[in-house]
């Protein structure tokens, strides 16, 4: 089955907030998925919408309105954990392989107190291609970044994720460079 | 991977969403970036500039005048609420309700002044101004980091908003919460811990009265007719400084037609003396090629600035096609459409297809009264254009006798520039689906 979303194609004569309308509650899940906060999501949402708004007539091509919304709303995201200082809870030994080994078989989270657990970049990478089915150059193109530098945080994003879930390898597959 | 994606979206799609805070964050952010645009659109007359997403349009600045503010002489302009505010703002100031609250606290060499509050059950208000040390130098924008309190507890987390410096400094800048739970008396408390990069404590402590008065409304009748066109009120709310209305709408254009194609919804506030008020804002899907085969639906939250103090509203769909031509501005993209222009004179006929004659213009001590003989089928007026100063001045409201109507505009002195200005369209109306709303 493919991960890849069929998306409906806003027509060419949208509004700005027709086409919001069925974007808001994806924008809404995905801000949350960062900051896991109610009202946090809320303000990032907000200042997403008004950024949108601002720069609607940029978008020429209404049907990538959903990927363009995305991108400020992430970027909103960013701006709001730098701004706000939101603690992200991050223990360095994720880094070093090996030395969490012995607690790994204890260590039965679920993938939404995983999730919580990784930087918002990789975060950020984590929703968009498993979430919104991005391909890699996708993901490259919105997050303004090199493809290969999108492949090396994916594959240590997900090797973290493996290491991080009891089930890893098994349930997962191996953290490779074909994503 | 499968697995990880279907993890993913379960653990996305699993979060709850607040649907009445996430449509009231959705709203207000829409009311910020479209007063935002208002704010630092200047547009040319005949160019409607970058509308062609632009859902709820404000014409012009002289429409944000109310009756209120043109009779009421100098009163009150200094106000920020008043100065800044939309047409309900404006009125709570020039009728008292605005409370004065003149507080100021100084650190770190920066004088901050809370001026003016209001509250009633659909916003809170706060005139904010920033006076800062002349060795101080801000950047283009001004950051605040900031909290509310209410009776002590937090109004959500702490927040902060960017402000353009020049505005918060010379004219003052309104702070707009759209919070709506507050208490008769409301004992607030403003923490400001950050202006830029100095830290510092500005801490404001006061009480606001709430503007009690709220009507709301849900058991109106679906008006539909014969071609499938409908209009829907589902809910209206009243506040002293805004109306809310939700609203579902189907039209259907009737015909081809070549042009450009604006939908439209005007709320015409009716006052008890027969006077019509002309919207300020008046919601707007706009299309730049026809739509012919199939039916244009709207399902919208309006807040509307209540600038007349009336509980009666007209409901009126539209459609309008203008003619005319795409172009681009210094302003953005934009339309140029072909309009009428005929002297500001008596007598004068303006248009040709359904031709509006000019009887009578009478200037009045604070309004000019223009009499039409006219086809009165949607609220659209013509404008009158000062042709040396560019400037345009707006209807404001009408009155209907019979065959003629009764048109009021700000008062404007003549000159010789003046015309009679009105963009060359054509309407389809949808006389089944009018519906008049009270709210007493």
């Amino acid at each position: 089955m493919s991960i890849f979303k069929m998306r409906k194609l806003p027509e060419e004569h949208d509004s700005f907030e027709q086409l919001l309308v069925n974007e808001q509650n994806k924008l809404y899940r995905i801000a949350y998925s960062y900051v896991r906060n109610e009202q946090d999501a809320l303000d990032i949402v907000q200042d997403a919408i008004i950024k949108g708004y601002k720069s609607f007539h940029k978008l020429k091509d209404r049907s990538l309105f959903s990927t363009w919304m995305i991108r400020i709303l992430i970027n909103c995201a960013l701006d709001h954990i730098r701004r706000e200082k939101v603690v992200v809870p991050f223990e360095a030994d994720w880094y070093i392989p090996h030395v969490n080994e012995v607690n790994q078989t204890i260590m039965s989270m679920d993938i939404s107190h995983v999730f919580d657990q990784l930087k918002p970049n990789q975060k950020t990478i984590i929703l968009l291609r498993f979430f919104e089915g991005y391909s890699i150059r996708e993901i490259a193109d919105i997050l303004e970044k090199p493809e290969g530098t999108i492949k090396s945080q994916l594959h240590r994003t997900l090797q973290i994720l493996k290491k991080k879930l009891e089930s890893g390898g098994d349930v997962y597959g191996e953290a490779s460079s074909r994503y | 991977m499968e697995k990880l994606h279907q993890d993913i979206k379960q653990m996305v799609d699993h979060v709850t969403i607040p649907d009445e805070k996430l449509h009231s964050t959705v709203q207000n952010a829409l009311l910020k970036a479209t007063k935002k645009e208002k704010q630092t659109h200047i547009k040319k007359h005949h160019i409607i500039a970058a509308i062609a997403s632009i859902f709820v349009m404000a014409f012009g600045v002289l429409l944000f005048q109310s009756y209120e503010e043109i009779a009421s002489g100098d009163h009150s302009k200094k106000s920020i609420l008043f100065q800044n505010g939309d047409e309900g703002l404006q009125r709570m100031v020039m009728e008292g309700k605005v409370q004065d609250l003149s507080l100021e606290v100084e650190d770190q060499g920066i004088k901050v002044l809370l001026k003016e509050g209001y509250i009633d059950n659909s916003k809170m208000a706060v005139s904010i101004q920033i006076i800062p040390d002349s060795t101080i130098t801000f950047p283009e924008h001004t950051s605040l980091t900031y909290e509310w309190l209410l009776d002590g507890e937090p109004i959500g987390p702490p927040g902060s908003e960017r402000i353009p410096t020049e505005e918060l400094i010379s004219n003052g800048y309104i702070y707009i919460d759209i919070y709506t739970n507050f208490p008769p008396t409301a004992n607030l408390e403003f923490h400001i811990s950050k202006i830029n990069e100095v830290e510092g404590n500005w801490s404001f402590q006061f009480q606001l009265s709430k503007n009690e008065e709220f009507i709301v409304e849900s058991n109106f009748e679906v008006k539909q007719d014969a071609f499938g066109n409908s209009l829907q009120i589902i809910r209206a709310e009243l506040t002293p400084s805004e109306l809310n209305l939700v609203t579902n709408v189907n039209l259907f254009l009737d015909e081809a037609v070549s042009g450009f194609q604006d939908y439209k919804l005007a709320i015409v506030g009716v006052g008890s003396d027969g006077e019509r008020y002309i919207p300020s804002q008046v919601m707007s899907t706009f299309y730049d090629t026809p739509r012919v085969d199939g039916k244009q639906g709207f399902y919208r939250n309006m807040k509307l600035p209540r600038g007349v103090n009336v509980y009666s509203y007209l409901i009126v769909p539209y459609i309008i096609t203008y003619q005319g031509e795409k172009v681009t501005s210094a302003y953005g993209e934009g339309y140029n459409y072909d309009h009428y222009s005929v002297p500001f004179a008596e007598d004068e006929i303006i248009g040709a297809e359904n031709p509006i004659k000019v009887e009578k213009i009478k200037q009045e001590s604070d309004r000019t009264v223009v009499t039409y003989e006219m086809d009165l089928g949607v609220p659209e007026f013509p404008y009158i254009h000062n042709r040396d100063t560019e400037e345009m001045t707006y209807p404001i409201s009408y009155r209907s006798d019979g065959s003629t109507i009764e048109v009021s505009y700000p008062k404007i002195e003549t000159t010789k520039g003046l015309e009679f200005f009105m963009y060359i369209k054509t309407y389809q109306k949808f006389p089944g689906l009018q519906t008049e709303i009270n709210l007493n």
